[in-house]
């Protein structure tokens, strides 16, 4: 007499996958998305080393023309600063590009939770890697202009329109976004089986 | 998928299409099993096999072939799910009657096996993920060994999760067949 896991064995296998493939409209399409993928992947990473190095270029070329020496360093702090948040953003995206499917299963699904705390992580620091440097900036600049024509004036409103965007950019990411990003990795925790449940 | 000369990209792909002729009736099934909706089977048939064309340079037969190929192709499963879920709130499975696992009619003789066969698939479906991914891999054939090796984990908890899940799919398949 078989046993019932012979009779399940026997009884999925006798499915010969229905539905032919066809082998050449099948490559045609996987080079399509291959190279999609790649287009995609190439011109994410344009768009954040064009949007570092245009902030790069504008505060450098305002450096080079910068009156006075505080405006100078204040610039060129700026400009450093685009140079970073582009190489910090490129880097990063690099550590969140889906995992390599060859390894196993368990390593796998540690990987998709792990792409979702790097995301969280990037959320709850951006206060340093992103607001800190750039306020720094806004501040030298403030203070440079100081000693001009309604200098105080000039830095009161630099200071409070710059610690107002970045209190704005601090609160998004650590509030709405932070708590969107744990909900979407409680769901593939229970999609995939996870007993790690929310960080 | 990027080769260096064209011998080696034409050897890639007459590999990948002889490992696309092997086990198109496991990858079927496996697809079968993951996605209730019929179109979409076929979107995750296709996601898989790229997944196995970009892989497949990385592929130095460290493992069997087999348990390389069932790795990836479950990896990607799960990861389409999660991209769907992503994409969409979660659809009802249709009922058996619209939807059917399989999708060919067959003549009487096989109708009764047809029938337990989409039962089976029915029970699958409704595991959760990683007992999903035991028992499709002894469904299969493999054996404990590849199945350790692909899922990474102990052969111990392996046997205990897949002598569970069995009991779990014979009873619901003679459940369903007690209440026809």
């Amino acid at each position: 007499m078989n046993s019932p896991t012979d009779y399940l064995c026997r009884l999925w296998q006798s499915d010969s996958g229905n539905g032919p493939v066809d082998t050449s409209d099948l490559l045609r399409e996987l080079q399509r998305r291959n190279n999609s993928f790649d287009r995609m992947i190439r011109r994410r990473d344009i768009r954040e080393i064009a949007g570092g190095l245009a902030l790069t270029v504008i505060y450098g070329l305002m450096a080079w023309k910068a009156g006075t020496l505080l405006f100078r360093v204040s610039d060129i702090w700026l400009a450093l600063c685009g140079v970073w948040i582009a190489y910090y953003l490129h880097r990063d995206s690099k550590r969140s590009l889906q995992p390599i499917p060859d390894q196993s299963l368990a390593i796998y699904r540690q990987s998709l939770m792990e792409r979702y705390d790097g995301q969280i992580r990037l959320a709850r620091t951006v206060k340093y890697w992103f607001l800190l440097p750039l306020w720094f900036g806004l501040l030298l600049q403030a203070v440079a202009a100081l000693p001009g024509p309604r200098g105080v004036f000039k830095f009161s409103m630099v200071m409070l329109v710059a610690t107002a965007g970045c209190a704005f950019v601090w609160w998004l990411n650590e509030g709405p976004a932070v708590r969107y990003l744990q909900h979407k990795r409680r769901e593939l925790a229970a999609l995939i089986g996870d007993e790690g449940g929310a960080r | 998928m990027r080769s260096g000369t064209p011998t080696e990209a034409s050897s890639q792909q007459a590999r990948f299409l002889s490992l696309i002729d092997e086990y198109k009736p496991a990858l079927r099934r496996l697809v079968n099993s993951y996605e209730y909706n019929a179109s979409r089977r076929d979107d995750l048939f296709q996601e898989i096999a790229l997944g196995l064309w970009q892989a497949l340079p990385r592929f130095r037969g460290e493992s069997s072939e087999r348990t390389w190929l069932y790795r990836i192709a479950h990896n990607i499963a799960i990861s389409a799910l999660d991209s769907r879920r992503r994409r969409e709130s979660r659809e009802l499975p249709l009922p058996d009657s619209m939807e059917r696992a399989g999708g060919f009619a067959h003549p009487d003789g096989a109708l009764v096996e047809d029938e337990q066969r989409q039962m089976l698939v029915a029970a699958i479906r409704e595991l959760p993920p990683v007992d999903k991914q035991l028992i499709l891999l002894h469904l299969e054939g493999l054996s404990y060994q590849e199945i350790e090796e692909i899922s990474g984990l102990s052969e111990s908890a392996i046997a205990s999760r897949l002598s569970r899940t069995r009991d779990r799919l014979t009873e619901a398949i003679r459940h369903k067949e007690v209440r026809r």
